[in-house]
């Protein structure tokens, strides 16, 4: 395996060159960037809906592409508009989202407004139709998702999801050892997000609500909606199946200031062969930050660290290992039983990095390249959108398992026909 | 302040006794890649640690040839006391 250090330009050249068959296998949605290299004289002509910090930090990747252009703002919050106005001063400015929508000088928008309202705006946009980028997770409720991709089907519209990690190269680097077996059978997964702050933003009681959606429940689906999505997706990329269970328990354990939203939650998925994924977020504590450990029976992945270890390592020189025998054998209890009793302690391998160092960047810019070049070309890249469908349903389902403290399935009306999912019409 | 006077014999003598030590562990390092299934390139990979414990072993050896030579020293001078009187 190739561990040289590989910088986004180079990933992107890797890709075109021999690289790109091989990855393409486990990560079939880097087929966006097949034609990258005719579409330099393209330029897609972008309407940001809801340009906040997320949407500014989106906006940031897209003023640097040369095939993009923001054309259009649209918000009702004037101090998001005079900052994006910073990163794209020629754009014009609208109040109404369906204003923007008319505009036809508009080829595709971007979405990254509080969570229950994606759906009526993704809707619109795709009957619109423009081609559409929306910030995860996809809609509010599992049946406005399965609604939205259906009308991505059928309108034919390029439809994206802020999935970045699906593009982050340490993922797809790392997705293609796994499928290759390289760590063995991959049994469990756990995730998870700590944090320790209050997630909340100043802003005047009238705008509470606004400025502060994730925290309520009415606009978010707090942790799960927030953060889980992102990283319950690395579980299903890295099996290859959709989990069809989620038990889990969610409380407001530390921040009770007016959330409705929990701050403790943990989930546990459950795949049809009985391997779990487990999910915990937790923001009264950040010492462990985030990471989706994926446990093979050969190795474990960190990917969000950029690290892998073998279960087996490198044997010591055969010198050092009969010292430290003769050392054992001097100094060691003698056991008076086996040694079973023994607890296993952490390995304290230092691994080796996955792209040859520590990673510093995820896979926002690639992500929004794929989206330019997938408008330009109009194709729509393989499972890019399903992938990213399954991710909001998962976060969604965990949700309900939470709110309702019992164990959930995956209602067959809202599978898709994939992977392990068959859709099933008839008990819709 | 009397001045201590190394020989060039003194010198020749740790030379051999620290090369002994060195060839000592190597032979060690043989046994250990015979009985820990090792591979015949740490004879040469191995080198670090059979120099570090090389001076180990000198340096253990040093500590007691010193403390022999002080008995062995204290008792001629002794001997050579009842001799003179």
């Amino acid at each position: 395996m190739e561990k040289a250090s590989i910088s986004r330009r180079k990933f992107l050249k890797n890709l075109g060159l021999a690289g790109a068959g091989v990855l393409m296998a486990s990560s079939p949605w880097l087929s966006a960037f097949a034609e990258s290299d005719k579409t330099s004289r393209y330029k897609v002509k972008i309407g940001i809906i809801g340009p906040g910090s997320r949407g500014q930090f989106l906006m940031s990747f897209l003023t640097k592409n040369p095939k993009a252009d923001i054309v259009a703002l649209c918000d009702i919050y004037q101090p998001s508009i005079d900052e994006a106005l910073k990163l794209a001063p020629k754009a014009r400015v609208y109040r109404d989202y369906r204003a923007l929508l008319d505009d036809p000088n508009v080829d595709a928008v971007v979405i990254t407004t509080p969570l229950d309202r994606h759906y009526e705006m993704a809707m619109a946009a795709l009957d619109a139709g423009k081609d559409l980028f929306c910030e995860k997770t996809l809609c509010y409720t599992l049946a406005q998702c399965y609604e939205v991709y259906q009308k991505h089907i059928s309108t034919g519209r390029i439809l994206f999801v802020g999935q970045q990690r699906l593009f982050d190269p340490r993922y797809i680097t790392v997705m293609k050892m796994i499928h290759d077996g390289t760590f063995g059978s991959i049994n469990a997964i756990r995730a998870y997000w700590y944090r320790n702050n209050n997630w909340r933003r100043e802003a005047p009681p009238e705008l509470d609500e606004l400025r502060n959606w994730r925290l309520y429940k009415q606009h978010s689906k707090g942790l799960m909606t927030e953060l889980a999505c992102h990283q319950l997706q690395t579980g299903t990329w890295a099996l290859r199946q959709i989990p069809n269970k989620v038990m889990g328990h969610g409380a407001i354990t530390y921040w009770k200031d007016g959330r409705t939203v929990y701050d403790n939650i943990s989930c546990i998925y459950v795949f049809d062969s009985g391997v779990k994924m487990t999910y915990d977020s937790v923001i009264s504590n950040k010492f462990y930050g985030l990471e989706e450990k994926i446990l093979g029976s050969k190795g474990t992945v960190e990917p969000e660290k950029g690290k892998y270890y073998f279960e087996e390592t490198e044997p010591a020189a055969a010198f050092v290992r009969l010292i430290n025998d003769i050392e054992h054998d001097i100094f060691d209890a003698v056991p008076f039983a086996g040694t079973s009793w023994e607890p296993e302690s952490a390995n304290e391998n230092k691994g080796e990095y996955i792209l040859g160092k520590s990673p510093k960047e995820d896979g926002t810019s690639l992500m929004l390249e794929a989206f330019v070049e997938a408008v330009i070309s109009q194709k729509q890249p393989e499972r890019v959108t399903e992938e990213a469908y399954y991710s909001s349903a998962l976060s969604l389902l965990g949700h309900q398992a939470l709110e309702e403290e019992r164990v959930v399935t995956f209602p067959d009306e809202y599978k898709l026909n994939y992977l392990n999912h068959v859709h099933n019409p008839i008990l819709k | 302040m009397k001045d201590i006077v190394i020989t060039k014999r003194r010198i020749k003598v740790e030379l051999y006794i620290f090369l002994a030590c060195v060839a000592a562990m190597e032979l060690l390092n043989v046994y250990a890649i015979v009985v820990e299934d090792g591979k015949w390139s740490e004879l040469f990979m191995s080198l670090g640690y059979v120099c570090v414990a090389a001076a180990v072993v000198y340096v253990t050896l040093a500590v007691v040839r010193l403390a022999v030579g002080l008995v062995w020293h204290r008792f001629a001078k002794g001997r050579n006391k009842k001799k003179a009187s």
